[in-house]
């Protein structure tokens, strides 16, 4: 009974230490890795405990050489907007930042990808301009 | 030159002319670095008018254009120099752009709108950002014409990339790609108007932006990056923003045009010179409001801040690379400092104190750099420069303040003593080029994450005993940022000092609001051998 109540306790506390991150799957390009996301803020850290940043509203793709057409075809039959890039072998794919993630992982048959890549969400700050 | 030789020359460049329709400009570009040299005489000789600092009415206006003693640059008066920017590729990545502007339509050759994801870069209707991006533009390389306002390196060419929305959001992969899309161009100079780092938080930068850079941009190798130092003026500091931190970048400053600094330019161990900023005559938006109601900003439209001082050096580097196409970005930066103008500063506390004549650098100042940009003697140092091809690194790796077993030490709160820790470099006999610092400070409470690099106080001192201040306490109005897991810091303070010697940094706790513990440091030096 003892030994129940102890397990119960340590399974309490384990549940009680991953609250506030839910773990999601994503396709890197070459397999599935894990992103944290933090339930309030929405935004995702790499590492368990790692730098907590916010999505972007675009994944960029690095195809393999001279495949740029071919994935770009295959990913717009499933859906995806996609944009091209001035950088050979490199598209953009648009979508909402809250289902990034997620979206990843309806590309991992796509063939020729080399990379999926996340990009984040940053402000610049503007010059002054007195009035 | 002889007479026979000089007449010889005059009607070849008169067949020209006349081929050319007469024009002066086209006549340049078509000739060689050694036919310009062969003919600096003949056109001072011949009295031909010199490079307008002006178009049309606005004569007063481009100050920034004109003598040192006016608080300007002192753009190199001729066309026989082949002070045009003419060859040489200067990628803008910033906000929109109107490649379309009467006055930057010939200066274009490659554009790309990395927020839109299409091949121009124009402002949408009614954006309220585009004005910066063709400002900056123009700044560098407005064309030479019968109207308008002129840049810098008026013939230089154009990269228009956008990187900055409309709600200056700047998301990671733009500014990566953007990078790359300029290295691949073949620019030789890429301006970033831009800062992360607000009120005094250490950013850094994207692991994206740094694998590129890591990758294709180098002291000695790659386009030359320069970038705007930030307007927090005093109450932050440059070197707290990872992106004009770097090593491999030229930081660039706003000085007023009393000669002073400008109350907004953000001080740091970083910034290697200064630029006008305030009150500049550039391209603005046509068809739409801008930073004024017309095609250009004038005095009192007030495009301000180091944004426009970055664009300024932009376009010196540009008619240095035209002068001699050899030069790296160490050489680069290495005579903007040398030929920088003294900065005005009659009670100003931020000069340290003179220079060794042995180093053959002016004063330093974290606030001015090496002083404010001196286009015509950049130019002329330029031309016959011979490039340092080759720089190494001395690296002491990561190192503990505490004696063995190797650990970190608490910092004494609010006390200037601090920490001291040193490093002898006595083996490394290189010039100093640039110095990076890396380091490791905790809070010694979790709870204090957020706030706890504010009450910090960096100082770097090299074994000449100059003092790069790396980081100095200061409040931020949100988080100050976490350097747990490691910040670097990089100085242009040592340029032309021996590298041989001890190093000595201090890390002190300077305020009373948070306990915070230096866990690691290391420090890198680039530099050439003597």
């Amino acid at each position: 009974m003892q030994t129940r109540k102890t397990i119960a306790t340590l399974m309490f506390a384990w549940c009680w230490a991953q609250a506030g991150a839910a773990t999601v799957q994503w396709f890197d390009g070459q397999g599935m890795q894990t992103a944290w996301v933090n339930d309030a803020t929405g935004a995702v850290a790499l590492e368990q405990g790692g730098l907590e940043r916010a999505l972007a509203n675009t994944v960029s793709i690095v195809t393999q050489p001279g495949r740029a057409t071919a994935v770009a075809q295959t990913l717009e039959s499933l859906g995806f907007v996609v944009k091209p890039s001035p950088i050979p072998d490199k598209l953009y794919v648009l979508l909402q930042a809250s289902s990034v993630l997620g979206a990843t992982q309806r590309m991992t048959r796509v063939q020729g990808i080399q990379a999926v890549q996340l990009q984040w969400a940053r402000h610049v700050a503007m010059p002054k301009v007195t009035p | 030159m002889n007479k026979r030789l000089k007449y010889a020359v005059t009607l070849w460049m008169g067949s020209i002319l006349a081929a050319c329709g007469g024009s002066a400009e086209r006549v340049v570009e078509e000739l060689s670095n050694a036919a310009y040299l062969a003919t600096v005489e003949l056109f001072a000789a011949a009295k031909l008018p010199a490079l307008p600092l002006l178009q049309g009415d606005q004569e007063t206006e481009q100050a920034h254009l004109g003598a040192l003693a006016d608080g300007g640059i002192n753009i190199p008066p001729y066309f026989g120099y082949g002070n045009t920017g003419a060859g040489i590729g200067v990628a803008m990545l910033d906000t929109s752009i109107q490649v379309q502007h009467p006055d930057l339509q010939e200066r274009v050759v490659a554009a790309h709108d990395f927020i839109d994801y299409d091949d121009d870069p124009s402002p949408p209707v009614g954006s309220k950002t585009a004005w910066h991006g063709t400002a900056t533009s123009g700044l560098v390389a407005a064309s030479v014409n019968a109207f308008g306002v002129r840049g810098v390196a008026p013939l230089a060419s154009l990269l228009a990339y956008r990187v900055i929305g409309e709600d200056s959001t700047q998301d990671s992969g733009p500014l990566e790609d953007a990078l790359v899309a300029s290295v691949l161009a073949g620019a030789q100079i890429v301006n970033n108007s831009w800062t992360h780092q607000n009120n005094g938080v250490f950013t850094d930068a994207d692991a994206g932006w740094l694998g590129v850079m890591n990758a294709r941009v180098g002291l000695t190798f790659g386009p030359t990056l320069v970038f705007a130092a930030g307007n927090g003026g005093d109450g932050t500091m440059s070197n707290y923003d990872r992106y004009t931190n770097d090593y491999r970048v030229i930081t660039v400053g706003s000085v007023a045009a009393n000669g002073g600094a400008e109350r907004y330019t953000e001080p740091g161990a970083n910034v290697l010179l200064l630029a006008p900023g305030s009150g500049l005559v550039t391209t603005d938006l046509v068809g739409m409001d801008g930073v004024s109601q017309t095609d250009y900003t004038s005095w009192n439209s007030q495009f301000t801040g180091t944004s426009a001082s970055a664009p300024i050096v932009s376009g010196v580097v540009a008619l240095m690379l035209q002068a001699n196409g050899a030069l790296n970005s160490r050489d680069i930066a290495w005579i903007l400092a040398k030929t920088a103008e003294p900065v005005t500063c009659p009670s100003c506390v931020e000069w340290l104190s003179p220079r060794s004549s042995a180093i053959g650098f002016p004063n330093y100042s974290h606030k001015f750099g090496f002083g404010r940009v001196n286009a015509s003697a950049a130019v002329d140092m330029a031309r016959s420069f011979t490039p340092i091809t080759q720089v190494s690194q001395c690296d002491s790796g990561w190192k503990y303040p505490g004696q063995l077993p190797q650990f970190g030490l608490d910092l004494p709160d609010n006390s200037a003593v601090g920490v001291s820790a040193s490093y002898d470099l006595s083996q490394c006999n290189l010039v100093v080029d640039r110095v990076e610092l890396h380091l490791k400070v905790s809070p010694q409470s979790k709870g204090d994450v957020s706030k706890y690099s504010g009450d910090l106080h960096v100082a770097l001192t090299s074994p000449g005993g100059l003092v790069s201040e790396l980081a100095k306490p200061h409040v931020c109005p949100g988080a100050c940022g976490d350097i747990r897991e490691g910040f670097t810091f990089s100085s242009v303070r040592h340029m032309g000092e021996g590298a041989s010697g001890l190093w000595t940094l201090v890390v002190s706790d300077e305020s009373r609001n948070y306990l915070s513990r230096f866990e690691q440091w290391r420090i890198v030096i680039h530099g050439h051998k003597g």
